[in-house]
């Protein structure tokens, strides 16, 4: 008992502690919906994009230590008129109804919002909306349009739930905003985007009504950063171009070399990259938007399939040419077969004679290699033009065979709407090409390939490819769902916030249950009390007479409304006392089915009341009621699963994060149900335990 | 005569639909044996209770060794550990072994140490042939077993006063001897008993004096000759002509 008071004490000690943070250093929260990519989105575990960036460097700037709360969308404008935060960013729309509730600063972007469709879908325009199945995210510009100008939408929490609806047959169409709506649609290869935006929007950040002075403050800064290009730039580096870059399911170890290469290009002209297993359908498909993208098929295609994508552009990286002595009996390349055949390791030559004519012998470098065909150790070599030429300035006894041997070559396919990507991104190649930083990233990617490259890329190596059989894709979604980018951490993370949450408000309901038995059964037994009694029965009245997820919402957004809080402790909390008047019930329960005797035994050996309700009846209803105690916190640490509702990434929480990113629903839940499911089953064997120990003495 | 342990004025009990007890006046002396008879209903054990305050009563007064233990300023627990009390159903506390069930008032009540305690409940235990049970718990134990703990559990607080609220009614009649021996042990000791009892038989073999008590009133008062034998009042003659 003394040692749960001492971790109550604990946890209003850390109440009063976080309160002092907010007085002492200057700190600005900023409300957003991470899963609206590129203005927010979770990257790595930490919030990312437009809004975070430009909220990020404005605050730097104010002298605020910026903290970024992840919520649900329609929660954003709600904090920052509570005050739970000052400002809101989460590409909110400047719209009429809002403006009566918050500030808005001057708008940082123009959207649209767009509808997403199956690829084989009959609505080809907002004039075909009427009467079919429309999701939107709740909270959003899309929703209120769809509302007031169409029918009712079927709301969502976020974007990808809708979008996963869509793509389940759920829903006709997704109305959202542009951008997020791209980056979802790139994931999924049967959805597309109407080429004509629903309606035309502003973006801005929010601020309370009562913080006129930090709006001034944003609103002036903002003005400097359009003034200096700076919102722009931002802007533009999170709509990068992505480079996607599409391998056969089969791809050997080319594909690490090829990767390598691209990689680096992709980082120097700051693109993003994307590598996926696939076939050529998927590739189209992707190109069939109007997006900032570039395919690049790494399958041979062959004219016919070159002729699906309207806009195409071949660059050749670096010719390979065979290099023989001068009175070789080689004249033609396919007289190497058979031959001792070398080339610098890890290079394109390599990969390509493996596969096409046999395993050469591989150098360290080129010269290397031409040094050994002068020793008269190899047959020939086949390397780079520009190097071989530069080799053999100076050797007499060598000679380059005419014609090219082997092509490194590279198809970029742009979508229709953007030729001007494509012609952008070939200029600068050759650009790159001309200085000589592609040379040295060709050498660098053989380099390496030569240390094993797990460090680099161990995700893509590592990927089992999606196929069409059924433990081929079952192999895959798990993957997807689980290994890639780590998203098993989204689980392990919130089953530690959940076990962090089950854990601490089961100990404080034990205290409150406890408190309030002993109240209750004393003003039984004795009829004194009677004041407490009464506060004891409005406590137990009104905590089973509402939803715990209503307390929960209560406790975070009325009690602590104001206050920056930690939102473990809101939910330790809100279960705390939620659990304390359930336990509390039990517990009255289990003393009174104490018999009478045993209070009347211990009052009459001259124990006091307390001395006798410690030592004779508790213990005594304690084993009593274990089961029904033991029932009450297996049903607790099922009911944390709501506080995602307060946006706390518990178990339940990590698995939508991970469907959120995958569209995946089989995994993700399965996975979480299988988890509370051990869980529980612990519990149950280790009160099962505990009850066999109790009942020793029986 | 020796000292007074309990002067009873004018005694009232009122539940919401009976009085139990009905103006009981009686004194109990030091090495007096009670024991307390009637039919039932006739607010015996009612009267019983009152003796250590385990019923508030209505009315009245009970002085113990002089003082007035109705009234609030008397500390009731301290009062309580110089009055034994042994109940019908035993009421040991099963989740504790004998041997702490026997310690755990003397030492929370600061009567004794904890090194005292365990060596008087040893002893006591001993004496009454039931130290191999030191260690088990109460489930253990047979009825008669269980009454014979019930009564050294009383006796380890070193009472004034031992009160038996039908000590044996809930015992199988082959466990009932062996209650009633300790019981008539302690009183040739010389100890202070107030006993509710059915066994007329035995009441008139241990009792310095037999009270008849009949719808909360006492009807009779005297040696138990006098009451169980030879008693004038046609009510007294009647209960016992059944019962004997």
């Amino acid at each position: 008992m003394r040692r749960l008071l001492f971790l109550m004490a604990a946890l209003v000690l850390c109440f009063c502690g976080c309160r002092e943070d907010v007085q002492q250093q200057k700190k600005l929260v900023m409300a957003t919906n991470a899963t609206f990519p590129p203005y927010e989105y979770v990257d790595k575990g930490r919030i990312d994009g437009i809004d975070a960036e430009i909220v990020r460097r404005i605050a730097m700037r104010l002298g605020y230590d910026l903290e970024i709360e992840d919520m649900a969308f329609d929660a954003v404008i709600a904090a920052v008129q509570t005050g739970k935060a000052q400002v809101a960013a989460s590409g909110i729309t400047v719209t009429e109804d809002r403006k009566q509730k918050v500030f808005f600063t001057d708008s940082y972007v123009i959207a649209a919002q767009v509808m997403i469709v199956l690829k084989n879908s009959p609505i080809k325009s907002a004039a075909d909306l009427k009467g079919k199945r429309i999701g939107v995210q709740r909270g959003t510009t899309g929703e209120s349009y769809v509302k007031d100008n169409i029918q009712e939408p079927e709301r969502f929490q976020n974007g990808p739930e809708a979008v996963t609806a869509l793509a389940n047959g759920k829903l006709d169409v997704v109305v959202i905003d542009g951008e997020p709506a791209e980056a979802y649609v790139a994931k999924n290869p049967n959805l597309k985007i109407l080429p004509e935006p629903l309606v035309q929007e502003e973006y801005a950040f929010a601020i309370g009504k009562n913080n006129k002075a930090l709006l001034d403050k944003f609103n002036a800064e903002l003005r400097k950063m359009k003034e200096s290009g700076e919102l722009a730039a931002i802007i533009n580096s999170y709509r990068k171009t992505r480079l996607i870059v599409v391998f056969p399911a089969n791809s050997g170890t080319e594909k690490l070399y090829t990767q390598s290469v691209l990689e680096q290009i992709a980082e120097r002209l700051k693109f993003k990259i994307e590598f996926q297993d696939g076939n050529l359908e998927n590739v189209t498909a992707a190109l069939n938007v109007t997006r900032k993208q570039l395919i690049v098929p790494m399958i041979p295609l062959t004219a016919e399939e070159e002729n699906l994508f309207p806009n195409v552009g071949k660059f050749t990286a670096a010719e390979y040419v065979v290099v023989v002595p001068e009175k070789s009996p080689i004249l033609k390349f396919s007289d190497l077969n058979g031959k001792k055949v070398g080339t610098r390791k890890g290079s394109f030559a390599e990969h390509y004679l493996e596969k096409h004519v046999y395993p050469p012998q591989t150098f360290p470098d080129a010269a290397t290699s031409i040094a050994a065909l002068s020793a008269g150790n190899l047959d020939a070599v086949v390397i780079d033009k520009n190097t071989a030429l530069n080799l053999l300035k100076n050797n007499k006894n060598l000679k380059i065979m005419p014609g090219t041997f082997a092509r490194e070559t590279y198809v970029f396919a742009a979508g229709k709407e953007n030729p001007d990507v494509l012609k952008e991104f070939l200029a600068s190649i050759k650009l790159l090409q001309s200085s000589g930083e592609l040379n040295a990233m060709l050498e660098k990617a053989g380099e390496a390939h030569k240390t094993p490259r797990q460090t680099v890329a161990p995700v893509q190596e590592n990927a089992p490819a999606m196929t069409d059989t059924f433990w081929g894709s079952i192999k895959f979604s798990f993957y997807n769902n689980f290994i890639k980018d780590q998203r098993y951490t989204y689980l392990v993370q919130g089953f530690f916030v959940t076990l962090q949450i089950t854990v601490l408000s089961v100990l404080m309901g034990i205290v409150i249950g406890f408190l309030v038995a002993v109240v209750r059964s004393t003003a039984d037994i004795t009829g004194k009390l009677k004041l407490l009694d009464g506060l004891c029965r409005i406590y137990l009245t009104v905590i089973r007479g509402t939803p715990v997820v209503v307390q929960l919402l209560i406790i975070y957004f009325v009690i602590f409304g104001s206050v920056d809080v930690n939102k473990v402790l809101v939910a330790v909390i809100a279960f705390g006392i939620n659990s304390g008047a359930y336990v509390a019930e039990i517990i009255r329960g289990g003393i009174m089915s104490i018999d009478k005797g045993q209070m009347e035994a211990g009052r009459s050996l001259g124990l006091s009341y307390g001395q006798t309700m410690r030592e004779i009846i508790l213990p005594q209803a304690f084993k009593n009621v274990l089961p029904a105690l033991g029932n009450e916190f297996i049903v607790l640490l099922k009911e944390t699963s709501v506080a995602g509702y307060i946006a706390l990434q518990d178990l339940t929480r990590g698995g939508d994060i991970i469907r959120s990113q995958t569209y995946d629903a089989f995994f993700p839940l399965i996975a979480v149900a299988l988890i509370y499911l051990v869980v529980v089953m612990f519990l149950s064997w280790l009160l099962g335990r505990l009850e066999k120990r109790l009942k020793r003495n029986e | 005569m020796s000292e007074t342990i309990f002067e009873i004025c004018d005694l009232v009990k009122q539940f919401p639909a009976l009085t139990a007890v009905d103006h009981v006046s009686t004194t109990i002396k030091r090495g007096e044996v009670v024991f307390v008879v009637g039919p039932s209903g006739s607010g015996k054990s009612t009267f019983l209770r009152c003796l250590n305050m385990l019923e508030q009563p209505t009315a009245g007064q009970i002085l113990f060794k002089g003082k007035d233990v109705t009234k609030h300023e008397i500390s009731l627990n301290s009062f309580r550990q110089q009055v034994g009390m042994v109940f019908q159903h035993f009421n040991l506390f099963p989740h504790l072994t004998i041997h702490k069930n026997i310690t755990l008032a003397p030492v929370r009540t600061h009567r004794l140490s904890a090194k005292e305690a365990s060596e008087k409940a040893d002893a006591l235990l001993k004496r009454i042939g039931l130290y191999d049970k030191r260690d088990a718990y109460p489930a253990q134990l047979s009825g008669g077993q269980k009454q014979r703990i019930a009564i050294i559990r009383a006796l380890a607080m070193n009472p004034d006063v031992l009160l038996f609220d039908e000590p044996t009614s809930a015992l199988d009649p082959e466990m009932v001897g062996e209650v009633l021996s300790l019981m008539k042990e302690l009183a040739q000791e010389g100890m202070t008993m107030v006993v509710v009892t059915h066994e007329i038989g035995f009441a008139a073999e241990v009792a310095n004096r037999v009270i008849f008590m009949d719808q909360g009133k006492i009807v009779v008062s005297g040696t138990p000759d006098e009451v169980i034998k030879n008693s004038e009042h046609p009510r007294v003659r009647d209960f016992f002509s059944k019962v004997l």
